[in-house]
């Protein structure tokens, strides 16, 4: 469970926003090296659309038959008590901070649609799993974790499409408060490297919490 | 669970051996070592080779980090990398968590004893400098590999 | 070849009593007849012999035809060089000079060895195959010495007759260098022998194209020299001189009922004897 790093992807391939959780992580690479794979990424999602097998090219049918919507899966990357009686018991003595702009307990309560539908979705290698998540207006989240799984109920889950689903919800959370925090900045400039600590310390936070 | 294509490359860039099967139904339908896939396997290995040096550098430690699986919309790369410098990359449909046993069987039981113990056949694809760098054109296509690979992936092609 | 003959049933009789002795157990050490001491002894013996990867020495046994064909390449090349430097004192000395310093190039790949033994004139063709018999030759004589005095009590040439002979390389020889036993003998008891092999093992992974050709057919066949070679070498050390022996290789048809294994063709070894 333990995040490595995140990453914000603008629409045109730029990194606009980086952050390892692990100090020695980023011992050899420098900033040029985390704008390249940035844009490595970036672009293997142009390559991976080039690739589609031809079985699947040809059989219209089996392509639609996928189903892009992200089930919601309840309280990733919030404070612990995961069950919602454990919540209100706690909730009560212990309120949870104001999630910004948003109402509830939650961010959101209800399934979603991926707009990652051609590109990469989740990357396997030897020591972490990474997994992206693309908004509909093309900016990617990107999270890199030891484990397979970001679960915190289940974590040694071995299920890919349980652990991509969790991902995107945690993922989709951070999209949340990018638009509450860095959209919201009115010295932010569209595009640009975010430089907000305010949502910094709220990152800081949620990632903490799938601990 | 369905397999889509299987793609071994060298290490002088050039992909050795390709298989796509068309359609699901028919594990004999498809085209072997296709002169029109060419273009696909350059991207394919294009892809893999650049995430493979992002997640090399991203290593921990010395070891060296390899891409297992890459999951993407409605299909997954998974890839085999051998120390010799070959890579069986097999695409299959999204749902499947892994086939590193899969590659490593075709590696270690189809490929070396049809064609490293083959004495006929090359061992280095690549007959001269001007052949590397993903320039070469000569491809895997003895009948025994061929036919031992299609008897052993079949069976996966409509599962 | 007249009165044709199938022996293998009583070559897989006289294997029995090898097989037994594989496992003397404890309780029956007491009743060990003179026998089973013996088939014991040469069990410690064989496995005090040093033991070698079948993997690496089918391998190297095979790269004996790509060599063989190296050394024909060089040897062309020497002689091209007398002829050309003959009349030239300056570049011969030049030549040396480059032998001295310079490590010699690298063979080419095997499978370009095994190609252009395929592409070569007749001459050439059959000096590579004298090497590789002579090879097996040597094999052959050593071979002998190796399985007769290792006191086996399954060998017994009483009265040194062709047949114990024959029977002696279908089955020591060939499991020794081969790990298997030739499948099957025939002979019209005159001199005239054929062997069966219908995997020879050397060449069960060798295939060229998609399809089988003739081409393959003959590209493969240099590799059968040396088991031919290894024929005539326990032939002579036991007293045929080569002189006597014509020993031969060519490609068979396997029976139906043998399990198909890759290679499409079995090889039978036509060996004459004159006496």
């Amino acid at each position: 469970m333990a995040v490595r790093m995140l990453l914000v992807i603008n629409k045109s391939g730029g990194l606009i926003y980086h952050r390892s959780f692990e100090g020695d992580v980023d011992k050899g690479l420098n900033s040029n090296d985390y704008l390249i794979l940035a844009s490595i990424l970036h672009g293997s999602f142009a390559i991976a659309t080039q690739l589609t097998p031809k079985a699947l090219q040809l059989s219209q049918s089996s392509s639609k038959n996928i189903d892009y919507t992200v089930p919601y899966i309840p309280y990733v990357g919030m404070p612990r008590g995961r069950t919602s009686s454990e919540r209100s018991k706690y909730g009560a003595s212990a309120p949870q901070g104001k999630l910004g702009s948003f109402k509830g307990d939650d961010f959101f309560k209800e399934s979603f649609q991926s707009w990652n539908r051609s590109g990469v979705r989740q990357l396997c290698t030897d020591q972490f799993t990474m997994y992206i998540y693309q908004t509909m207006t093309g900016l990617k989240f990107v999270v890199a974790c030891s484990q397979g799984t970001l679960s915190p109920a289940n974590p040694s889950s071995s299920n890919n499409i349980f652990n991509i689903h969790v991902a995107d919800n945690f993922l989709r959370k951070i999209y949340c408060l990018y638009s509450d925090y860095v959209m919201k900045d009115p010295f932010y400039s569209l595009e640009m490297p975010i430089k907000s600590t305010l949502f910094d310390k709220k990152v800081k936070q949620m990632v903490d919490n799938l601990v | 669970m369905a397999i889509y294509s299987f793609w071994i490359f060298d290490k002088h860039c050039n992909c050795i051996f390709d298989r796509e099967w068309t359609l699901i139904s028919n594990s004999a339908s498809g085209t072997i070592n296709s002169k029109q896939t060419e273009e696909t396997a350059k991207l394919l290995y294009g892809m893999i080779y650049s995430l493979r040096s992002v997640t090399q550098k991203l290593s921990r430690d010395d070891t060296a980090n390899d891409v297992r699986s890459i999951s993407i919309g409605k299909y997954r790369i998974h890839t085999y990398c051998t120390a010799s410098g070959l890579w069986f990359v097999l695409l299959s449909d999204y749902k499947q968590a892994s086939y590193a046993h899969v590659l490593q069987y075709i590696h270690s039981h189809i490929y070396v004893k049809y064609v490293t113990h083959n004495i006929l056949s090359p061992y280095d694809f690549a007959a001269n400098e001007n052949e590397t760098r993903g320039q070469g054109f000569r491809k895997i296509g003895n009948r025994n590999f061929i036919s031992s690979l299609e008897a052993f992936l079949a069976p996966m092609i409509a599962q | 070849m007249k009165s044709k003959e199938d022996i293998n049933q009583s070559d897989k009789k006289m294997d029995r009593p090898n097989v037994a002795s594989n496992a003397p157990t404890v309780a029956d050490t007491q009743e060990m007849t003179e026998q089973q001491k013996l088939q014991h002894q040469l069990q410690i013996f064989q496995n005090s012999l040093p033991k070698v990867s079948q993997t690496a020495y089918m391998m190297l046994l095979n790269e004996c035809v790509p060599l063989s064909m190296a050394v024909e390449r060089k040897r062309g090349d020497c002689n091209s060089k007398l002829d050309r430097n003959c009349d030239d004192e300056v570049s011969q000395a030049g030549e040396q000079l480059q032998k001295i310093h310079v490590s010699p190039p690298l063979d080419p790949p095997s499978h370009q060895l095994c190609r252009e033994l395929y592409e070569a004139d007749e001459e050439k063709h059959n000096r590579v195959l004298d090497r590789l018999r002579n090879i097996g030759f040597e094999i052959g004589n050593k071979i002998t010495e190796l399985l007769v005095f290792s006191n086996n009590p399954n060998l017994q040439f009483k009265d040194m007759d062709l047949l114990s002979v024959m029977k002696f390389i279908c089955r020591d020889v060939w499991r020794q260098m081969f790990n298997k036993q030739i499948d099957n003998l025939k002979t019209n008891h005159r001199g005239t022998f054929y062997l069966f092999d219908y995997d020879y093992q050397p060449i069960q992974s060798f295939a060229l194209d998609s399809e089988s050709s003739e081409k393959e057919l003959q590209m493969v066949k240099p590799f059968l020299e040396i088991a031919v070679g290894v024929i005539k070498g326990v032939l002579a050390s036991i007293g045929h001189a080569p002189e006597d022996v014509i020993c031969l290789a060519s490609y068979v048809d396997r029976p139906d009922e043998k399990p198909k294994a890759s290679f499409t063709k079995g090889v039978s070894f036509h060996v004459q004897i004159t006496m």
